[in-house]
């Protein structure tokens, strides 16, 4: 009987709060699409993190002929350089950062450069010295990009090193941005979410205070003069949710 | 049945009190009318049998319950031992008669077929029978307050406290109610009640408690509205 009259009750409220209904499960409804979107960006985010730096590499490249940059003033990079280079690598400094080092000679270069463009580059066709030698490194742990790049920089026979996330930085930063910025709205939502289901608790309450007050006086327990206010407050937010899990094909 | 033991009532500090050290004692099965002039406490001192307010000092004891250290978790069960019946009759607009009454066990958890058999013996009681369907708005004053009553009694309580029953009501149908009142103590409830009716107290000769600016002033059986009558 109880039952019975809890759920005719929050049925009378919905019907005569409706519109407010509508409100507050549309407002959830976007508001927790917000939560989601900034949810699965965030993983995709982490995971192609951890799929793509775990492919890309540091290259260290060798001064080729011609350089104009500062610390290949005394042209190509000789064998002793490199030789240099390589104990580098090997050293205290290095060694622990590095996975994997791969020297790649200029005619390695050449090859390399031949299988990907058969046809020349731009309609012009490049020769083995046009290439430059490098190392390419494997981190053990991408982020510590820097401290190889601080030992390598500026050594005799190195032109420049090049970290490949730095490619992919700027579409992390716009995806981490577009997160945020999902999470932002999510919270402003989610607040008039709160403040519409509140505010229409209060409206049904005062639409019934007669009722409760009768209720009270009979001696209706507090739990039940309450629990259909409370059980009215929360079904537009869970129907929401249930759109929203519909909508995203969860469970 | 209900028991005032020194009760003193003051709802703001520095205010002058609503209650002064009030201390009476009444009966199970008695009809007890408490009048005085309007901030006299009448109602202050059904509010607190009703455990609506707590008493700043004193005792206030209900079927050998003292309120004063009842949780308000219990203040439920005590009322469902008390009805309670006012001026403005307070029904549902939206609910017909039999609902209106049946609301009363509704909320209480009362079993549906309890349900169906008390509503209508009730409504026979107040004497309205063939009128369950009715909406409020389609009654007299005089009906709205015997559907009122009707809400009061159908819990069947050992108690019922009346707070100007009939001061909305014509003097005719004052009488009416007078009279229900009266059948349903003779039915054995304690009935206590506000009011500013003098035809009904004069009429009942029953318990006068007679309250002045919080204090009683008189307290006598089978009395009449004003002391002056009293010859």
């Amino acid at each position: 009987m109880r039952f019975q009259y809890v759920l005719s009750e929050i049925g009378q409220g919905l019907r005569r709060n409706v519109t407010m209904v509508v409100a507050v499960v549309l407002v959830t409804f976007v508001s927790l699409t917000f939560v989601g979107a900034a949810a699965l960006l965030q993983m995709q985010i982490g995971k192609l993190q951890d799929d793509w730096y775990g492919k890309v590499e540091v290259s260290v490249f060798l001064c080729p002929q011609g350089s104009t940059e500062a610390g290949c003033s005394s042209g190509e990079a000789t064998q002793q350089q490199i030789d240099a280079l390589s104990a580098l690598m090997k050293s205290p400094d290095v060694a622990p950062l590095v996975e994997k080092v791969q020297f790649e000679s200029k005619a390695e270069a050449f090859k390399e450069f031949q299988a990907r463009y058969p046809d020349g580059y731009n309609g012009t066709q490049l020769t083995q010295d046009d290439m430059q030698a490098s190392f390419r490194i494997k981190l053990k742990d991408p982020s510590r990009y820097q401290v190889v790049a601080d030992v390598v920089t500026g050594r005799p026979g190195v032109e420049y090193v090049q970290d490949e996330r730095r490619i992919f930085d700027s579409l992390f930063l716009a995806l981490n941005r577009a997160s945020y910025l999902s999470a932002g709205l999510a919270a402003v939502m989610l607040l008039a979410a709160v403040l519409l289901t509140t505010t229409t608790i209060r409206l049904s309450a005062m639409s019934r205070r007669r009722e409760t007050g009768i209720m009270r006086l009979v001696g209706a327990s507090n739990w039940f003069v309450h629990l259909p206010f409370m059980l009215e407050g929360r079904s537009p937010p869970c129907w929401a949710r249930a759109s929203r899990s519909a909508a995203c094909g969860w469970r | 049945m209900i028991r005032f033991d020194d009760v003193t009532k003051v709802y703001a500090r520095g205010a002058r009190p609503a209650l002064d050290r009030v201390s009476v004692d009444i009966e199970r099965g008695e009809f007890v009318f408490i009048v005085g002039a309007s901030g006299s406490g009448k109602s202050t001192f059904l509010h607190l049998i009703l455990r609506e307010e707590r008493p700043t000092g004193g005792r206030v004891y209900v079927a050998g319950r003292d309120l004063s250290r009842l949780s308000s978790w219990k203040v439920p069960q005590l009322r469902r031992g008390i009805g309670v019946v006012f001026q403005d009759f307070r029904l549902l607009p939206n609910k017909t008669v039999f609902d209106n009454v049946a609301f009363a066990l509704q909320v209480i958890g009362e079993q549906r077929h309890t349900i169906r058999l008390r509503v209508p013996e009730v409504l026979e009681l107040v004497g309205l029978d063939g009128k369950e369907k009715r909406l409020p708005e389609e009654l007299s004053g005089g009906e709205q307050q015997r559907v009122a009553i009707a809400r009061a009694m159908v819990n069947r309580p050992p108690i019922l406290l009346a707070d100007e029953p009939t001061g909305n009501l014509d003097p005719t149908t004052s009488l009416g109610i007078t009279r229900l009142l009266d059948r349903i103590h003779r039915n054995g409830t304690t009935v206590v009640m506000a009011t500013h009716d003098d035809e009904m107290v004069d009429e009942l000769r029953k318990r006068v408690i007679e309250l002045k600016t919080g204090e009683v002033v008189r307290d006598e059986s089978r009395g009449a509205y004003g002391s002056e009558r009293i010859a």
